[in-house]
């Protein structure tokens, strides 16, 4: 009864050890997916800081400016180190981290906190074997993967003031998940240095060496420093953004972001078929958007109107924009009146007039208003792009663009007008000062040179 | 260097260099089109052109007025070494180019006051053509009026400064001849003052501005 019993008992106790064991591996591969995807989502460098109190350990030498890759991290770093260690890891996990955080919040002269907020970190480092490791990628990965850090035991720590770790007869894996980082100043960081030393005081107290991993899964995104650029920008990209796209069988193609009439915003548009027409041989493109959600201004069915002819010298332009709309809603049973449509002109020479073939671009249109100026709905194109007459056999992208800024702009013109004047006036002045000269006219090589006695003294 | 011209022709020739390469991209990408002076004239500020206008009109009247109290000065005091009479004379041809670079700065002051503030956000439709001509028209214009009066003060300023040179020369050799040559100065000068009245009808009719 007793050997049953005792039997069972050890039974029990594989299994809760099997148990234990598979549901550490279980978190570990968790805790590996979710790092690791994020650190393959955000592909960013990290900086990474090692330290350790194994006297045999050495690290390699680290280039300045090198970004590490997480092939060569894993290699010249990790392997190396945990080949026939018996050490402790100890993995400090921050969910990010950059090397500007280093350089603004640690001060190497003061030791106060308020100034220093890796006093903690700084001290470790500089009394055991350290590296720093500015760049490299992936490394949060590279640590949870390597075969040799598998086979220790993991423990997951996310309060310092726990006990760290209850025996030490083997080599573990110690995760230690820093508190997340709202906001980069003094004080996060102080608090994340003290955990740091409440850590490392209870591991300089296990007899056995450890090795300390300091690292994040993303790159801090600094944002102090970006400001408006204002001028010229080839990309450019901002909040939401709603995408109208028009194709009219192959003959017209009209693309905008963010249309809004108004206050309104108009996210989508639908080609009325019956009113549409574009057509080359008849010179005349006549095409009818309908949009919705403008109700509230008492303006049912709206809808769009684009006109384009072509001049005498195979230029397309744009000859009638308009907004239609009636003033009472429709239903089948009272028939909308044709009388009571509303029409309203916009001005039409935001778009310039362009070859056949060519479409029309232009990325910073301003509000376009009504012709004679007595309404106040304009419309707002984000971005615009549009082509009518597409020629066959070029169908399926817009034609070469005719932007609206060009190479040089006006205001390079200027400056190049400006800037030939004064250039031109420099040069006439540097060939007028080279032309100086002294004056050799009644020079005389063969006469009598002239003798100024120096008095003595 | 082989001659001092040679960064002149360096330059000439990248910029001759640029304005074919740009000729040819555009027209073999068939963007010939956007070959527009129009475009250029139209759209570049009548500030610049105003502005350009004026500092043209002050800058070039003193290069001539400096040149001919140079060529005259450099003279005087050659002759005045031999014959210290003609000192005083002589004086009278600098004071015809000082009048010249005089001419510069009434002219520069005229045609600035010539220049005002539009906006033409405030415009309204019905105006703005009218108004937006009439703004082109007088950055044009006082281009024009500073350059008129900036080259023929430039000219003036030399003429009358040669002049003035060889009547001082003259008058060290017999003082007789300083009263013809003086003549001769006085056509040189009044070419200056021609300048100014081209100048002059050239920015009254300038109207810069929202009305």
């Amino acid at each position: 009864m007793s050997a049953e019993a005792s039997s069972t008992s050890s039974e029990m106790r594989v299994k809760s050890l099997v148990s234990t064991a598979r549901r550490q591996r279980c978190l570990l591969l968790l805790l590996t997916a979710v790092l690791g995807s994020s650190s393959v989502l955000a592909s960013d460098r990290v900086p990474v800081l090692v330290w350790t109190n194994d006297r045999s350990v050495s690290f390699p030498q680290h280039l300045a400016g090198h970004s590490v890759s997480r092939h060569e991290f894993q290699n010249s770093y990790v392997k190396d180190l945990t080949l026939d260690n018996q050490d402790n890891i100890v993995l400090f996990m921050q969910d990010e981290l950059s090397a500007k955080d280093f350089a603004r919040f640690s001060d190497a002269y003061h030791s106060d906190e308020e100034k220093n907020s890796f006093r903690h970190v700084k001290s470790l480092m500089s009394e055991m074997t350290s590296t720093f490791l500015p760049s490299v990628h992936n490394p949060a990965s590279v640590l949870m993967e390597v075969e040799n850090l598998k086979s220790r035991k993991v423990k997951i720590l996310d309060d310092p003031q726990d006990i760290l770790l209850e025996t030490d007869d083997e080599p573990h894996m110690i995760i230690v998940r820093l508190p997340e980082l709202r906001h980069h100043s003094h004080k996060s960081f102080s608090h994340l240095d003290n955990v740091i030393g409440v850590v490392s005081l209870q591991l300089k107290a296990l007899t056995r060496p450890f090795i300390a991993f300091y690292t994040a899964a993303l790159s801090s995104k600094d944002t102090s420093h970006e400001s408006h650029r204002q001028g010229r920008r080839l990309m450019e990209d901002s909040g939401a953004i709603s995408e109208i796209f028009v194709n009219v069988s192959d003959t017209f193609y009209f693309y905008t972001q963010n249309l809004t009439l108004g206050n309104d915003s108009i996210a989508a548009v639908e080609v009325d078929d019956k009113n549409t027409q574009c057509n080359e041989t008849d010179r005349n493109c006549d095409i009818v958007l309908k949009f919705g959600g403008i109700e509230h201004n008492n303006m049912f069915d709206p809808q769009i109107r684009f006109q384009f002819n072509i001049t005498s010298d195979s230029f397309w332009y744009l000859s009638q924009f308009t907004l239609e709309y009636w003033m009472t809603p429709s239903s089948n049973s009272s028939p909308r009146v044709d009388s009571s449509m509303h029409t309203v002109e916009y001005r039409t020479d935001f778009v310039y007039q362009t070859p056949i073939g060519f479409s029309f671009h232009c990325n910073h249109l301003p509000p376009i208003p009504v012709k004679n100026d007595s309404y106040s709905l304009s419309f707002q194109f984000n971005k615009f792009q549009i082509q009518p007459f597409v020629r066959e056999g070029y169908e399926g992208r817009f034609g070469h663009y005719n932007d609206c800024v060009g190479f040089f702009t006006v205001g390079t013109w200027m400056f190049l007008i400006s800037a030939a004047i004064l250039i031109a006036i420099l040069f006439f002045g540097i060939i007028m000062l080279l032309k100086v000269s002294t004056q050799d006219r009644f020079d005389d090589a063969k006469g009598k040179t002239i003798t100024v006695t120096s008095a003595e003294g | 260097m082989a001659s001092v011209l040679t960064p002149v022709y360096i330059v000439l020739t990248m910029a001759l260099a640029a304005f074919l390469i740009l000729s040819f991209y555009y027209t073999l990408t068939d963007q010939g089109y956007r070959y527009n002076i129009g475009w250029l004239l139209q759209d570049t500020s009548p500030y610049m052109w105003a502005n350009l206008g004026i500092g043209l009109g002050i800058s070039l009247s003193v290069v001539g007025a400096a040149w001919g109290i140079f060529t005259t000065g450099s003279s005087i005091l050659g002759g005045g070494v031999k014959a210290p009479r003609i000192r005083t004379k002589n004086l009278v041809s600098i004071i015809f180019c000082e009048a010249v670079a005089i001419y510069g700065i009434i002219m520069a002051i005229v045609i600035s006051n010539q220049e005002t503030v539009f906006n033409p956000q405030k415009w309204s439709e019905a105006e703005r053509y009218q108004l937006s001509s009439q703004n082109h028209h007088a950055g044009y214009s006082m281009f024009g009026a500073g350059l008129t009066v900036g080259f023929s003060n430039l000219f003036c300023g030399i003429c009358v400064g040669i002049v003035g040179s060889g009547a001082a020369l003259a008058d060290a050799q017999n003082s007789s001849l300083f009263v013809k040559i003086l003549i001769v100065e006085i056509f040189g000068s009044a070419i200056g003052l021609f300048g100014v009245i081209i100048s002059i009808l050239q920015v009254t009719h300038a109207k810069m501005g929202d009305k």
